[in-house]
């Protein structure tokens, strides 16, 4: 009975070690490929942004010169795989690493209104390239459309008072 | 009794492969890699919704809101020019562009030449109009970056040696207690893990003495790249 409890054990074990490394797997692969359809798409949304530094690299997210009222965005690119990733907001540095297909993509936190953004991309051999996207953080509406609509009444009242005139 | 032995041996056999599951995948929940970070990617996929939503709205009005930073290098009634490593913008300024210091309005008359300037406005095809503009005494651009990759020569309690791998240069570099450390699976480390040869990523700032002119660096996260237990 004893030697059929271990058998039974081992038996377990070894089933046990199989299921949970294909669950581990999957979930893991999973992972994987919502981010590289995730960036699969951005190459779709933003393909202005060419790759910079020779081809060497491309930054998708954020795009430079934005204004947001998030305090927080995600730095998406794709680089040569496994390449370190320095990420710098104004003065915090933060270090990530691209995976097996180049793909990095790290979540930041902004202040608010200027972020200076500099992407540091470190390859095997020590040779840094760098990006810069500046992000503002802004969350008050930006809005020009009242004065011009007035100013657009008062030029149309002009308008209509030199043509007054003329008649 | 054959019955019972066989029920008996199927739940040992059930509560092995359960405690193993249990444990494998407890693990799996608090893999912290940030490219396989279910967290990470959800916040990924909203941002891209949302570059979607812009671009499509873009598309559609032809309006974008625009901001951008720079130094004030030039002042005049009608405009201001604003500098900044891209190159150098002339800001035309109207009744309807507020100008903002300490959150008060200000005038023209009080823009100071070297002023940090955050521009804020609406891009519509290749015209920009501002809107805002918010000027600040503080010095908006970034310290010079220091970004090193190499091996530890040596480390102290102040300071440590790195011979970067591209050029073979030896760089002396200050500890302080604003430094952190991390290994290769950003698990947080301790100055007396890193040891000699060891391969190093260091991101920290430069700085310079005026009068000196001596360059000091000083690491604010040094990475090891290796996996510390």
């Amino acid at each position: 009975m004893k030697k059929e409890f271990v058998i039974a054990i081992l038996v377990g074990l070894v089933m046990g070690l199989f299921i949970t490394y294909g669950i581990y797997y999957s979930q893991k692969t999973q992972q994987e490929s919502q981010v590289a359809t995730t960036i699969q798409e951005l190459e779709q949304v933003v393909p202005t942004l060419a790759q910079e530094n020779n081809g060497k690299v491309a930054v998708y997210l954020p795009d430079d010169e934005t204004v947001i009222s998030e305090k927080t965005t995600t730095v998406t690119g794709k680089t040569t795989p496994n390449d370190f990733v320095v990420i710098y907001v104004n003065d915090l540095p933060l270090i990530t690493q691209a995976d097996d297909q180049g793909n990095f993509s790290k979540e930041v936190a902004l202040q608010d209104l200027a972020n200076i953004i500099k992407i540091h991309i470190l390859d095997e051999d020590g040779e840094d390239f760098i990006i810069e996207r500046t992000v503002i953080v802004y969350d008050e509406e930006l809005v020009i459309a009242e004065e011009t609509k007035e100013d657009a009444q008062e030029a149309e009242t002009e308008d209509k008072d030199t043509v007054k005139k003329d008649e | 009794m054959q019955k019972n032995k066989l029920k008996i041996l199927l739940l040992f056999f059930a509560i092995t492969m359960m405690m193993l599951a249990g444990g494998v995948l407890a693990q799996s929940e608090t893999d912290d890699d940030p490219s396989s970070n279910p967290a990470t990617t959800e916040a990924l996929k909203d941002r891209v919704e949302k570059v979607v939503q812009e671009k499509k709205s873009f598309e559609n009005n032809g309006q974008t809101k625009r901001g951008f930073v720079g130094q004030i290098e030039r002042v005049s009634e009608e405009t201001i020019t604003v500098s900044n490593p891209k190159g150098t913008q002339v800001i035309p300024l109207n009744d309807r562009v507020s100008l903002i210091k300490n959150n008060k309005n200000i005038a023209v008359k009080d823009i100071e030449i070297e002023d940090s300037a955050t521009v804020l406005g609406i891009q519509e095809k290749d015209a920009f109009t501002p809107v805002k503009i918010i000027f600040s005494e503080n010095n908006i651009r970034s310290k010079p970056q220091l970004v090193l990759i190499g091996t530890l020569i040596n480390i102290d309690d102040s300071r440590l040696t790195l011979e970067t791998r591209k050029e073979a240069k030896k760089h002396q570099v200050i500890l302080n207690n604003q430094t952190k450390y991390e290994d290769i699976t950003e698990e947080t480390v301790t100055k007396t893990d890193l040891f000699e040869n060891m391969q190093l990523i260091i991101a920290g700032f430069i700085t310079t003495n005026e009068e000196t002119e001596v360059e000091t660096k000083t690491a604010r996260i040094i990475r090891a790249l290796v996996e510390i237990e």
